[in-house]
């Protein structure tokens, strides 16, 4: 690995988890605010679905156990869950970007949805409650990421790009 | 961005990594107390909590600032920025006062308490960021007396109890949540029974004896017999009733007495 390409890598890093820190603080200081049928967005989760969509597997799944570092202290009663559910979804968010053509919107809109149904479950077979919570917290946290994602994914495509022609 | 070949390596470490932060969480937590590994993300956190905090209040001025301007304007367009600029002030009064308020009343209701116990003013710092847990962050921990089980109530009536102490903060798992079962009194007919929190704005109360006089509209407060909370504390009002012919025993719908989503202080009995 080159010297400058290193330093574009770790700024870009740098970069994203500074998102991921900025959304976990959003996310803990204003849930009641944010949320929507009982259900806030889960930000730091929006952030390693995009990361992963963008940046690939490995990256989703460090992002995603940053954000649930950064939230499982003030989720006391659910810490494994939470780690769980962002670092299995950060990693499979990676998965489209290996068989699809992620510069088409409609993967990060697809992915977000299927990734905010996906990490509820998880949730719900860690942490069994009632049902109705699981499918209200699915649908909800679904359309949530499906709307956040692709913003993400279009920020992070924006400043990769930024970095590169930077360099 | 990653080493090639060592991929299914770094995900192994971050699982491991993951498994020993929660089992080093969950064991704190059986202690009460916080993990210190979380520290270093509390820290990290704090400044830009406390960044979103000031930005949201700053939000929330300029738009009952905005809101006050447009709704005068209409009236008379000259005195339109005095104006504004009283309704604003008026807006942190009429906030204050509410607040002193609440604080009269929760002091009223310490000077009637007969056990005499030591009380907590606290404020809610934050509401859980998690809709499977209903639970909120006070801002008041170990130096100031509290410890697990503590109870936290408002002069509405009861909010739930501690489950989590740090050294200046604790977290309060509230009676809505499934987790909650509470002891149960109602005392126009005497009927016991236990609340179970629904996860939602309402609980559920199991009566104990099928035979119960209980009507829409009775006043529930935790039981005498309960051995987690003080007897004679409100906890809400009967909305429904279920008579299933099938169940042995009979359920009603309660509305909590505590509006969970807007309270700003707590009182915290150690």
């Amino acid at each position: 690995m080159s010297s400058p390409d290193f330093r574009r890598s770790l700024r870009y890093s740098g970069l994203l988890m500074g998102l991921v820190v900025i959304a976990a603080a959003i996310q803990t200081r204003l849930p009641s605010g944010l949320e929507w049928r009982g259900v806030a967005p889960d930000l730091a989760l929006a952030i390693a679905i995009a990361a992963g969509l963008h940046d690939g597997s490995m990256t989703g799944a460090a992002m995603g156990f940053l954000g649930a570092y950064l939230i499982a202290p003030q989720a006391s009663l659910s810490p494994g869950s939470i780690y769980f559910s962002h670092i299995l979804v950060g990693y499979l968010s990676g998965f489209p970007r290996a068989r699809l053509y992620t510069e088409n919107p409609l993967v990060p809109v697809a992915a977000g949805l299927a990734a905010g149904v996906l990490s509820e479950t998880f949730f719900y077979l860690l942490t069994p409650r009632s049902p109705l919570l699981w499918i209200q917290g699915a649908a909800v946290q679904g359309l949530y990421l499906m709307a956040l994602t692709p913003v993400i994914h279009a920020l992070l495509h924006s400043l990769g790009r930024m970095m590169e022609s930077g360099a | 961005m990653w080493p090639r070949g060592r991929k299914g390596w770094l995900l192994i470490l971050l699982i491991v990594l993951a498994v020993a932060l929660t089992a080093a969480q969950t064991r704190a937590l059986n202690r009460g107390r916080p993990s210190p590994l979380e520290a270093p993300a509390i820290l990290l956190l704090k400044p830009f909590q406390n960044c979103v905090t000031a930005v949201s209040r700053a939000w929330d001025s300029a738009i009952g600032g905005t809101d006050s301007r447009l709704s005068l304007a209409a009236e008379n367009r000259q005195l339109r920025e005095q104006v504004s600029l009283l309704t604003v002030k008026n807006a942190h009064l009429s906030h204050i006062a509410a607040e002193n308020a609440r604080l009269r009343a929760m002091l009223s209701m310490k000077q009637h308490d007969p056990s005499g116990a030591r009380w907590i003013v606290a404020d809610v710092l934050e509401r859980h960021p998690s809709h499977w847990f209903d639970m909120l962050t006070l801002d008041c921990g170990r130096s100031a007396g509290v410890r697990q089980h503590s109870i936290v109530l408002t002069t509405r009536g009861l909010v739930g109890k501690v489950v989590v102490v740090r050294s200046d903060t604790c977290d309060a798992l509230l009676i809505t949540d499934p987790a909650s079962d509470t002891g149960a009194f109602v005392p126009r007919t005497r009927d016991v029974g236990y609340v179970e929190g629904t996860g939602h704005q309402e609980m559920t109360l199991h009566f104990f004896d099928r035979d119960h006089g209980v009507r829409v509209g009775d006043s529930v407060v935790s039981s005498p017999f309960s051995a987690t909370y003080p007897s004679g504390i409100s906890i809400g009002k009967v909305t429904a009733i279920t008579k299933d012919a099938g169940a042995s025993v009979s359920q009603a719908s309660i509305q909590p007495s505590v509006q969970f989503n807007d309270l700003g202080e707590a009182i915290v009995i150690p």
